[in-house]
């Protein structure tokens, strides 16, 4: 069983993706912002992240950067998620270091797969 | 994704959205009373962005589409292109009241909302200037997107996202390889970039940048070699003859020479064999500034460019040029100058050293032309920008005007640029 941390602040999306995830057995915990993000990222080290991007505090582009460079979080896969759906968004995007880029609203079976192939 | 409007998580939606809407309407009021206040609008900018995507994913599209309309105005402000003026402040009021209602409605059970959506569509449309002609088109084409997803009163409580089994897939034709796939993407992509890009440089005024524009549009269309129905209907704008290009440029010329802004004098003849360097000239506030040729490799107009969050206010965004992405930075703002929107003067310098992997759109205030830099070189006055003195090499006198010359090489590699490249 491997660790996922999901991040998003919106209580909506969370739950949503949450409840995806939830069916996969594997262990899930949240963050609400980027900077909670991180600071969970470095404590418990999860395996995978769902990362938002737009998001106060800390961006989903600016924790990928940190966690990626970080020696002890770089091996953390991430996923980022997110309803900016532009070519640019996405090559900002993969440049920060992410493992996949999707686009919310996201398809359940896209989702799942790209977490089976990254663990 | 979801399926079916789980009742409890549409509610909890709703008091979500509910709860920002004041929130964005506070934010935009007050950067637009203090323009300091960056902060407070890129603020309201996520809680539009925000009710958009959320609403995506609990399948109410026509709401997401209506939040797109306040994104994509508060994302124009953010990267300059569009001032926060008083009718810009007042639709964003009325139309995150409108949300409002919209939200009370969907509450109550009410779904389609055809009156509010068909109003909100019109204001926006009305705001940007769009032609009244299109409107019921656009409402259709925003309502269009409305699934019947309301729930019954068993499915309320049954359905869940990941309880509903997925229908089987009915394929008539056999199912692609994921590398055709993506690379059938790649090419929408490509084909919708330089479509928009088309649409766009059909609507400037006619000179020789919109021409040579088209041009390379065209040619980017030629190089996908796409067999698209669109294909003749997208490129009439495009299309430009070699007479017209040459006659748009020498109108240009004449127009520039007119203006004696870069003199036909013997002397500047005799530059070339003195081997001076030969310089892009431009105007940042009050002061003139200059890169070498050499390491500029296109100038603009300023192209749509997509926001980047929670970065600081000299870095616009990035831009899709021609397939390559660029990152925007707004040089005044980057040198501490007053931000201002930016306006038909307003032009992007594509900048590449031979130091840098990918290239860099600066955006200055005017183009003044193409200067070889001959008289004596001048120390860098006193009274010269201090953000912009560690990036210049010198000034010279041009004009009975002092320009200073940036080294683009120092600017581009250091690190408070590369950071965000």
């Amino acid at each position: 069983m491997s660790t996922i941390l999901v991040v998003d602040d919106s209580p909506t999306a969370l739950k949503l993706v949450t409840k995806t995830l939830s069916t996969t057995g594997h262990h899930i915990i949240t963050a609400g912002d980027g900077e909670e993000a991180v600071k969970k990222a470095t404590a418990e080290h999860p395996d995978l992240m769902v990362l938002d991007v737009v998001m106060p505090h800390k961006n989903g582009y600016q924790v990928c950067r940190q966690l990626k460079t970080d020696a002890k979080t770089k091996d953390i896969k991430i996923i980022l998620l997110t309803s900016k759906d532009q070519q640019a968004d996405r090559f900002w995007g993969m440049k920060q270091g992410a493992d996949a880029y999707l686009t919310k609203p996201f398809e359940e079976a896209e989702l799942l797969s790209t977490i089976a192939k990254l663990l | 994704m979801a399926q079916f409007l789980d009742q409890k998580m549409l509610t909890g939606f709703v008091r979500e959205a509910q709860s920002y809407l004041p929130q964005l309407r506070e934010g935009v009021t007050q950067f637009q009373q203090d323009a300091t206040q960056r902060e407070a609008l890129d603020e309201a900018l996520r809680y539009a962005h925000t009710i958009k995507g959320a609403a995506a994913m609990v399948c109410l599209p026509v709401l997401s589409h209506l939040a797109y309309y306040v994104e994509a105005t508060l994302e124009e402000v953010v990267s300059g292109q569009r001032p926060l003026d008083a009718p810009c402040h007042a639709w964003v009021y009325h139309v995150t009241e409108q949300l409002e209602q919209y939200l009370e409605h969907l509450l109550a059970g009410e779904g389609e909302q055809r009156g509010l959506v068909a109003d909100i569509v019109r204001t926006f449309r009305r705001f940007q200037g769009l032609p009244e002609a299109e409107d019921a088109a656009a409402i259709q084409a925003a309502l269009g997107e409305e699934l019947d997803l309301m729930p019954t009163p068993d499915e309320s409580t049954a359905a869940t996202p990941s309880e509903v089994a997925p229908a089987p897939a009915v394929r008539e034709t056999p199912a692609p390889t994921e590398a055709a796939q993506e690379s059938e993407f790649a090419i929408d992509l490509l084909w919708e970039t330089v479509a928009e890009e088309a649409a766009a440089l059909a609507a400037l005024p006619e000179d020789s940048a919109r021409t040579i524009d088209m041009a390379m549009v065209s040619q980017d269309m030629s190089a996908l070699d796409l067999d698209k129905e669109e294909t003749t209907e997208v490129l009439r704008p495009a299309a430009v003859t070699l007479d017209a290009l040459v006659g748009s440029i020498d109108r240009d010329v004449h127009q520039v020479y007119s203006q004696g802004l870069v003199p036909q004098s013997p002397s500047r003849r005799l530059d070339s064999q003195n081997q001076t360097e030969r310089y892009i000239l431009f105007t940042l506030g009050e002061s003139r500034y200059a890169v070498p040729v050499p390491h500029v490799v296109e100038i603009g107009r300023i192209p749509r460019i997509t926001p980047v969050p929670n970065v600081p206010s000299w870095v616009r965004g990035v831009i899709n040029l021609r397939g390559e992405i660029l990152s925007v930075l707004d040089f005044r703002t980057f040198l501490g100058m007053e931000d201002m929107h930016h306006d038909e003067h307003s032009r992007m310098l594509v900048v590449k050293t031979p130091g840098d992997e990918v290239a860099t759109s600066l955006i200055v205030d005017q183009i003044m032309g193409i200067v070889p830099l001959t008289t004596a070189r001048l120390e860098i006055p006193a009274t010269s920008n201090n953000k912009a003195a560690p990036y210049l090499t010198g000034a010279y006198e041009h004009e009975d005007q002092v320009c200073a010359v940036f080294d683009l090489e120092r600017l581009l590699l250091s690190p408070e640029v590369r950071q965000f490249e």
